[in-house]
């Protein structure tokens, strides 16, 4: 809980406290002639219309996708849920500069949709940010929509079945609105993804500025007000925790149904095998291509106006083998940060079990880095220890890579959190309670019985964060101090300057390591996607024993 | 927990202390020791290579670079630092943001003798004087390039438009949509660059907005950073951009088709500079660190990235990198004037805000 209100309350509040400051004093005008009003309105309006674009797109695409992996034989289903979740282990940026390298006035794509008349697409601002999200989060919409469709109870469907509807009317009629919530959470999920995202925007935005990108340029860039960027920040405070309550209220309704959760109804027809095998292989290949691209940028020389690189050549990856800092870095900070992470999970969810009054804000508290873009956080930390001193003894956070380590460890618990919840939830209360009959105290009953129950999820917190710890670009690019630039970071500025290659050899290497890292303990895919998805569930409530008649 | 916690943040922070490992000591006497910390906007490539070079001459010194996001970022980190500087060095950017940085009390004098290493201070190009230091000795500059066009040729045949010959061909309706620009308000280039047309239209104010005016409708955007336009006008996804020459040239070794473009009314000058950060805790070792710059050694460094070696007598992988080209071949030099720049600062980036923000468009 210290940590939490030391590294998330307090700079939130102080970001919050600030603008306040700032708004009130009238030193950050907000009129709207004249003022930031009109401004800040507009650059919400752009990240709204893209976000809402993106999850209904996504949503859209997401829907028939779930249905045909989770609900119909399609030959290859297995295969196509794990190419499906690739983009989730992915920073959206990186696959923006794929955007460019297919969709660009002089991209792959274009140049062959001009052989047959199709005019270019115009990527540069908001049709670029969408395709690039929509590219990015199709795996999380449905991954969520194929969460709550697996737990449809058969007897529904064989009920409408046996009163003469089809299949399709069955699902629209009677599975649809039984899954509503999850796809309503789906388009939630992916529009607070969107609405967060600094890394597209970064690089395909053109003049059409959305809020992250505003907050972040102003905060880097001179002009202006120099309290804008706080203003901004705050802004987006607001906004996420509006957006929370939602969140909040969808995650009740979704979890209302698992209750009844039984073996869904699989469809099998060769129609529908057709169907699907077609929509689903179409999807896959839209989805891979940025990969695709990237793979063969990695061995480009310079990727020009053709349908490949000018040359090829392996000396991207000699460059990233003989320069493997970012690399260690990252490690060095997943190292550090993943544990704190896991720990903050593993007891904050024993607080939740032990103190249920407690449970409604801590939860809150836990989901607010889900919500809250990066930059903003990292703004926030900035902003609270740049210069910190207690009793007149500098704290020496600022500048130093334990601010990133915080922020990490922050940014990522809400995943720790519900993946960790999951573990507490399949926990017998009644082995505690007869620990602690027995006379162990609580200390050796939780190490002693609850500790080796929970140590499987504890491998599966460990390897969620770890995957969302390295891949983090916005908190590092406001707080990265000499010599601890992270890999995604060295991304974005090779990317930005023209090192496509080399840019893409460093994001092929760290897809591979964040493949590794799963493969290597072991995980159960389904735990991993299912919760890379986005910190569904609710906290878990001690689990008590049913008395058993005599 | 709170003590293992309490424990980790202390050994992280202790990692990232930039404290040098030794002290440095005079010339000749002790070899260098130390970490030297540079808040840089240089491109990477360069960044490495300056890295390498003086690692390599120094072995037991280590330097750190850091770009927190361009020139105006180093400026608005130094001034959050103040009280208790992180950086040694400022690094990269142009003329003019040192002169704000100087105004805002972040640089300290350093006697040129210590680093120039027999190198006039003025240059002598285009007929023009083109100063190579500050006249207080708070910055100096050691490599530079020229602001001009960028046009992406095949890009520019396809669409069938005449190549501009002059900043001032910009506004032609032809162009509109395909010119890129980046932000002044994060960018020094882009900042330099709007001062080149203020410069280039006579230092006029009325006919410097009638001409961003007309120009802010023919820009199809704004980027963030000036390399991103860079390499977005190589790719051919706008063809022209208002750039600097190095990248251009880097681009053209790289077989992209790309030119740049002296402008008729002139190139300004874009002097990659630095500074000694004040309450630098490593003088010496960033004393010796800027005198590297202007070594043979350091000089080549910078041709070889394609910046203009303000050593006499470097070669470079493309000529037109070299002083000598660059004297006999520039047809009319524009040197931004500092005192200007800073009286119109704020509201040239008021301006820009207009358009970038989207309020004037």
């Amino acid at each position: 809980m210290l940590y939490l209100a030391l590294f998330l309350v307090l700079p939130l509040g102080r970001v919050l406290g600030e603008a306040a400051v700032a708004v009130a004093t009238g030193r950050v005008g907000l009129d709207l002639a004249g003022g930031y009003g009109e401004y800040i309105l507009r650059v919400t309006g752009n990240s709204l219309t893209v976000a809402s674009l993106t999850a209904i797109i996504s949503v859209a695409i997401g829907l028939p996708l779930a249905f045909f992996v989770a609900k119909a034989r399609t030959p290859g289903r297995a295969v196509f849920a794990v190419l499906l979740a690739l983009p989730l282990i992915t920073p959206p940026f990186i696959s923006a500069f794929a955007t460019i390298l297919l969709f660009g006035r002089t991209g792959v794509i274009t140049q062959l949709l001009a052989t047959v008349g199709i005019p270019e697409l115009r990527i540069f601002g908001a049709t670029g940010i969408v395709l690039t999200h929509v590219l990015h989060f199709i795996p999380l919409a449905y991954l969520t929509i194929a969460a709550g469709l697996r737990i449809v109870p058969p007897w529904l469907e064989e009920a409408a079945a046996s009163l003469g509807s089809s299949t399709a009317e069955v699902q629209r009629r009677v599975v649809l609105p039984y899954v509503a919530p999850h796809v309503l959470m789906a388009g939630v999920l992916v529009f607070l993804a969107s609405f967060g995202d600094v890394g597209a925007p970064l690089l395909v935005a053109g003049d059409y500025r959305v809020l992250a990108l505003e907050t972040y340029t102003s905060f880097t860039g001179i002009g202006g007000d120099p309290e804008l960027p706080i203003v901004l920040a705050a802004w987006s405070v607001l906004l996420s925790i509006a957006a929370l309550v939602a969140v909040k209220m969808l995650i009740e309704r979704t979890q209302v149904r698992h209750s009844f959760t039984a073996r869904a109804l699989v469809h099998d027809s060769r129609p529908l095998r057709v169907v699907g095998l077609l929509f689903c292989s179409v999807i896959s290949v839209f989805l891979l291509l940025p990969y695709v691209a990237i793979g063969i940028s990695s061995f480009g020389t310079v990727w020009g106006a053709g349908l490949l690189p000018n040359a090829f050549t392996t000396r991207n990856y000699e460059f990233v083998m003989g320069h493997p800092e970012a690399f260690v870095v990252s490690l060095a900070l997943a190292a550090i940060a993943t544990p704190i992470c896991v720990a903050l999970a593993l007891f904050g969810n024993l607080l939740l079990r032990e103190h249920p009054r407690a449970a409604a804000v801590l939860d809150y508290v836990t989901l607010l880095p889900f919500v809250i873009p990066g930059v903003v956080i990292g703004i926030g930390l900035v902003s609270t220890y740049n210069g910190l001193a207690v009793l007149g003894a500098p704290i020496p956070l600022a500048g130093t890579p334990a601010l990133m380590v915080v922020a990490f460890s922050v940014r990522r618990l809400p995943w720790a959190m519900r993946v960790m919840a999951a573990g507490y939830a399949r926990i017998d209360s009644a082995l505690e309670e007869a620990s602690a009959s027995l006379g162990a105290s609580r200390l050796r009953t939780f190490r002693q019985v609850t500790l080796p129950q929970l140590a499987p999820v504890l491998a599966a917190t460990g390897t969620i964060a770890f995957i969302r710890v390295i891949t983090e670009l916005g908190s590092s690019l406001v707080l990265y101090p000499p010599g601890w630039r992270t890999a995604p970071v060295a991304i974005y500025y090779y990317v930005v300057e023209g090192f496509i290659g080399r840019a893409s050899a460093i994001g092929v290497v760290l897809v591979a390591i964040v493949a590794l890292a799963s493969a290597l303990v072991s995980l159960d895919q389904r735990a991993i996607w299912r919760a890379a998805r986005a910190p569904l569930g609710r906290l878990p409530r001690r689990r008590r024993a049913v008395p058993k008649a005599a | 927990m709170r003590t293992f916690l309490a424990l980790a943040l202390v050994v992280i922070a202790a990692c990232g202390g930039n404290a040098p490992v030794g002290a440095p000591a005079p010339d000749g006497a002790k070899p260098l020791s130390g970490t030297l910390v540079i808040y840089s906007s240089i491109f990477t490539d360069a960044q490495e290579a300056l890295k390498a070079g003086f690692e390599k001459a120094n072995p037991q010194t280590k330097v750190e670079f850091l770009n927190p996001g361009g020139t105006e970022a180093i400026i608005k980190k130094l001034v959050a630092e103040k009280a208790d500087p992180k950086a040694d060095i400022m690094h990269s950017g142009f003329s003019l943001e040192y002169q704000l940085a100087k105004k805002e009390g972040l640089l300290q004098v350093v006697d040129p003798k210590d680093i120039f290493g027999g190198i006039a201070d003025t240059l002598k190009i285009g007929g023009v004087d083109v100063p190579l230091k500050d006249k207080e000795n708070m910055y100096f500059a050691f490599g530079i390039q020229w602001g001009g066009l960028e046009i992406n040729t095949d890009r520019m045949k396809a669409l069938n438009l005449p190549t501009p010959k002059a900043l001032t061909d910009l506004t032609d309706a032809r162009y509109k949509g395909h010119v890129g620009f980046m932000k002044p308000q994060n960018s020094s280039t882009a900042f330099t660059n709007v001062m080149y047309t203020y410069h280039a239209l006579g230092n006029d104010e009325a006919k410097f907005r009638d001409y961003w005016a007309k120009l802010n409708t023919n820009i199809a955007f704004y980027t963030e950073k000036s390399s991103t336009l860079y390499s977005l006008v190589a790719k051919g996804e706008v063809p022209i951009g208002i750039v600097g020459s190095r990248a251009v040239y880097r681009d053209q070794m790289d077989g992209q088709k790309v030119e740049f473009i002296y402008p008729s009314d002139g190139s300004v000058v874009l002097d990659n500079t630095m500074g000694l950060v004040k309450g630098a805790k490593n003088r010496e070792l960033a004393v010796a660190f800027m005198r590297f710059h202007f070594s043979a050694e350091g000089q080549k460094i910078m041709a070889d990235a394609s910046l203009m070696p303000v050593r006499p007598g470097i070669t470079a992988s493309r000529p037109e990198a070299t002083l000598e080209w660059a004297t006999k071949n520039i047809p009319k030099v524009i040197v931004p004037d500092p005192a200007i720049a800073e009286a119109k600062r704020a509201d040239i980036l008021k301006l820009f805000d207009g358009y970038t923000q989207g309020r004037s468009k």
